[in-house]
């Protein structure tokens, strides 16, 4: 964590770095949740996952309150600590619920299923085991590009590794399906309905790149 | 037939149906119910609705002759079915790639209604017991089929529904001569009974199957016949109360025929739907009744205001709420506050007293509360006080003159018959 991205939070105190330390993470883990609530150590491990600058001390000021005051102190969202930690979680599980619909897998030559993404938060150990058990008995491979980080799940190991972007093989027959899905998309539309405002904001257009189908090209069904 | 054309066109004669509904289920296979899944949604077409099933019909080729449907028997057109095999294959390859939650199958009525059926179930065979597929299948029940095909569907669905086409029993006698209200109605009560005694199963053994366990819904084409909005949501309160539907749902009327006992629309009347959803809500989760939302004087939905704006105009004498002592039943009774937004206030106000500011960003639409609540006694100093002013603030502002008028075609005139000559006597109404 820099310097930076912490020091407005202290205005006495010296700011001093420490590296991840996973006993200590667990300790504190299972502090927060016996201490204030199962769901409060939920919702500051999503709004982490922002990445933001600052989050870590928003954090902070939550545990805090949360500590002093047990988790009815969470029920005040006009207290600007609540607010920004469960804003944040919010977002980051909204992008998760999202990525649950529009990841799309691609079966590569070596019969792997292999879905590309780039969320704005880092939410790929969050949508990875949703598809480990949407699909039993398959290889996975969750690929977040922006990060350079793959979820990889074979033989009922599952594990997370950097991979830079990379073309990858498709099988044969897999542009047939990918195909039939546009086809799809468009015979289902009603022309007499078509409405690419609503289209556009139940699908955020960040999200296309990575869809099979290209929203609002189907024209009249 | 290749597979890429019996896709085409029998996903284009599924489309209006309007359930995209996957959730509501239990995760299927190994280990213990757990807690019912949400939705998922995976896409959204071109014409702005979601997609998370795979929604075809089995075959279009049919007997009957309903005049608002474009698989009729007098039209012509390309007659296609799926086999079994086909269709698990689709919707197991679309699945795998996370294109779709499941599968939603319908069908137009060949050769009978149990043969359809019977082929119909064939393909939920094919995909639970041989492919062990988890996902979701919402399946529509044949008006008319065997129950004993009816409850092998509901034992292998998520969700069984039985379409009630249209608003009242002499509309179908004249769009759809072959259906009639015991062919719908029938299936309907069939089902709500085995769901019924199926949740009552279940508590005593786990291992009881689930039946439908989504539970069932239905649809109904508006602007098709000229029925009035209250008749609709009359009818639809007793769906819900009778057969404890999840879903009632309504699909403006798109002409695909040029048929003369059909009314002809400059465009489907998307806003009456609208209205006609958000009356549904009310009833839903708002605890109102349809006499509370529309009236024998005033049968038709506002086009210009929301339901609920509409009825809080008429009962201003409830109104101020105060948003610090009201319970949840009068704060769902602001327009502009919703279920989240009332039980944000409930949560809130233990620890003090709220203002504006406070309902603004807890999601409470102020362009439309401020003429009905105070916050400690006081009125927001915009707020308006007569009737007329409230609705000139609150309406929906058309964009253009021409969309106006376009909009206000979209109800059902020009039809045959006036409408109050259908209003009296029997039929699916309220009174089911």
């Amino acid at each position: 964590m820099p310097e930076s991205r912490c020091g407005q939070g202290s205005l006495l105190l010296p700011v001093r770095r420490v590296g991840a330390q996973a006993a200590a993470a667990d300790a504190a883990a299972e502090m927060i949740r016996s201490r204030i609530s199962p769901r409060a150590f939920y919702r500051v491990a999503l709004a982490f996952l922002t990445e933001e600058e600052g989050v870590e001390m928003d954090i902070w000021r939550y545990l805090g309150l949360g500590l002093e005051k047990g988790a009815q102190a969470y029920r005040c969202r006009q207290d600007q600590r609540v607010r920004r930690v469960h804003d944040a979680a919010r977002a980051v599980g909204r992008e998760r619920h999202r990525l649950l619909g529009f990841l799309r897998f691609r079966r590569l030559v070596d019969g792997t299923l292999y879905a590309p993404m780039q969320p704005r938060y880092d939410v790929l150990c969050l949508v990875a085991p949703h598809f480990m058990r949407r699909m039993r008995g398959e290889e996975l491979f969750i690929h977040d590009l922006g990060r350079h980080t793959a979820f990889l799940y074979r033989g009922g190991e599952a594990e997370l590794v950097r991979v830079p972007p990379f073309p990858p093989q498709q099988a044969e027959g897999e542009a047939f399906f990918q195909e039939l899905w546009r086809e799809y998309l468009k015979a289902v539309s009603v022309p007499e309905r078509r409405n690419p405002r609503l289209q556009a904001s139940g699908m955020p257009r960040r999200y296309w790149r990575w869809l099979v189908e290209s929203p609002g090209q189907a024209g009249a069904g | 037939m290749d597979i890429e054309e019996k896709l085409r066109v029998l996903s284009a004669a599924a489309r209006y149906d309007a359930s995209c509904h996957s959730g509501g289920s239990r995760p299927r296979g190994r280990g213990r119910p757990g807690p019912a899944l949400p939705g998922v949604c995976h896409s959204w077409s071109d014409d702005g609705r979601c997609v998370s099933l795979l929604k075809v019909l089995y075959t279009n080729a049919c007997i009957y002759d309903c005049a608002y449907c474009a698989n009729r028997a007098s039209a012509r057109r390309p007659r296609l079915s799926f086999t079994p095999r086909e269709l698990a294959d689709l919707t197991v390859g679309f699945y795998l790639r996370n294109y779709v939650e499941g599968l939603f199958l319908s069908s137009a009525v060949r050769i009978s209604p149990d043969h359809t059926m019977q082929e119909m179930v064939k393909v939920l065979k094919l995909l639970r017991l041989e492919r062990g597929f988890p996902g979701y299948i919402h399946v529509k029940a044949i008006p008319g089929a065997d129950p004993a095909l009816l409850r092998e569907a509901a034992l292998l669905a998520d969700r069984v529904s039985v379409n009630i086409e249209l608003p009242s029993e002499e509309s179908l006698r004249r769009l759809a001569p072959q259906k009639d209200r015991p062919s719908i109605l029938g299936p309907m009560e069939e089902l709500a009974e085995g769901i019924a005694a199926n949740r009552e199963e279940r508590k005593r053994s786990r291992r009881a199957s689930p039946f439908a366990p989504a539970g069932q819904s239905t649809q109904l084409i508006v602007g098709a016949s000229p029925e009035s909005d209250l008749r609709i949501i009359r009818l639809a309160a007793g769906l819900y109360r009778r057969y404890d539907l999840k879903r009632v749902y309504y699909s403006a009327f798109v002409p695909v025929s040029q048929d003369p006992r059909l009314p002809r629309l400059p465009e489907p009347p998307l806003l009456r739907e609208h209205r006609l959803y958000q009356a549904d809500w009310l009833m839903r989760f708002y605890s109102f009744q349809p006499e509370e939302i529309l009236d024998e004087g005033h049968p038709f939905l506002d086009e210009e205001l929301d339901p609920k704006s509409s009825w809080a105009l008429r009962n201003l004498d409830f109104f101020p709420v105060e948003v610090n002592q009201a319970d949840y039943h009068a704060l769902l009774r602001v327009p502009g506050i919703g279920v989240r937004s009332a039980r944000r206030i409930l949560g809130a106000r233990r620890s003090h007293s709220l203002d504006f500011e406070d309902l603004r960003r807890m999601g409470v639409v102020m362009k439309r509360a401020r003429h009905f609540v105070t916050c400690r006694g006081r009125w927001l100093q915009a707020a308006a006080a007569d009737p007329e002013s409230i609705r000139r603030s609150i309406r929906t502002a058309f964009r253009d003159p021409e969309e106006r008028a376009a909009r206000q075609l979209a109800l059902p005139i020009g039809l045959a018959d006036p409408p109050v000559a259908l209003d009296v006597g029997t039929g699916l109404s309220g009174e089911l």
